[in-house]
């Protein structure tokens, strides 16, 4: 599992690697899901099968028709567009 | 190592994709870099706020919906407009061969019954009514034959003359069309 293997990078950013309280997460996860429907159809369909679902990208490409690498990225683009997202999301909260 | 392929390596580690010793690189450059760290930590967010989000299942109408169609799924408006289409001509060929058998029967009887009428036509008429209607004299004059020696019933002989006319487009529909028997049936 991707996330298993991420504890093992722990990001040095103090407010990341804080943790992160239950409500704070069902907050982001609510901005997460908010976002992706700023994505692409095809970008939002990737991401979702991989990371929601947990579709291997062999198993989106068989199922979308798209070659495997498309498939990735699409969702590797989808993910980098939530980022912005959240980010953006961050900023006007702050201000 | 630069930030461009360490951008690469993260996007491999997000989806599961890196070796451990390429893992152990890219965290060691992410602790040393606190520009490939803030992306790291941006895309690890979005990567386990996904990950905690529940599945997404269909609802059970739509699965049902899918399913009576899943038969059907190849066959898109204008498959299905040629198949009407086709229905239309197989109901023609179905009509005409009817047609045919009947006329041939009704051929068949006088041939049978009246042979003064067969004779009547001279060997001239005869060349010509084999060469011009030659399916039709040789059907008739078979089943009239039939007719005649055998003493079978005129409806029998109209349903020999369609079985055996059916039988005639079913094979030629199987070898033009690659159907089946039971398909090209269900066509009617």
């Amino acid at each position: 599992m991707v996330q298993g293997e991420s504890t093992t990078i722990d990001p040095p950013a103090a407010d990341a690697a804080s943790p992160v309280s239950a409500v704070a997460r069902r907050d982001l996860q609510r901005t997460v899901a908010a976002a992706l429907q700023q994505l692409s159809d095809a970008e939002r369909l990737a991401v979702v099968l991989k990371h929601i679902q947990g579709f291997t990208y062999e198993e989106i490409s068989a199922m979308t028709a798209v070659p495997v690498g498309t498939a990735k990225s699409h969702a590797h683009r989808g993910r980098r567009k939530l980022a912005e997202l959240l980010r953006r999301t961050g900023e006007e909260d702050a201000s | 190592v630069n930030c461009d392929e360490v951008a690469l390596k993260i996007e491999s580690h997000l989806d599961g994709d890196l070796s451990e010793d390429d893992s152990r690189a890219l965290a060691k450059h992410i602790a040393a870099c606190s520009h490939c760290s803030v992306r790291f930590a941006a895309l690890l967010q979005v990567v386990e706020a996904l990950e905690g989000l529940p599945e997404v299942t269909a609802p059970d109408e739509l699965v049902s919906d899918m399913l009576y169609r899943l038969p059907a799924y190849h066959i898109n408006a204008a498959d299905m407009l040629s198949r009407s289409a086709t229905r239309v001509r197989w109901a023609l060929s179905f009509t005409g061969a009817a047609a045919s058998a009947v006329i041939i029967t009704v051929l068949a009887a006088v041939a049978a019954r009246v042979p003064a009428w067969w004779d009547s036509l001279g060997a001239v008429g005869r060349v010509v009514a084999r060469l011009g209607v030659k399916g039709v004299v040789w059907a008739g004059e078979t089943t009239g034959t039939l007719a005649g020696t055998c003493g079978t019933p005129l409806a029998y002989v109209l349903l020999i003359d369609v079985a055996l006319l059916s039988a005639g487009f079913i094979v030629m529909a199987m070898w033009r069309r690659r159907h089946t028997p039971a398909s090209v049936l269900l066509t009617f």
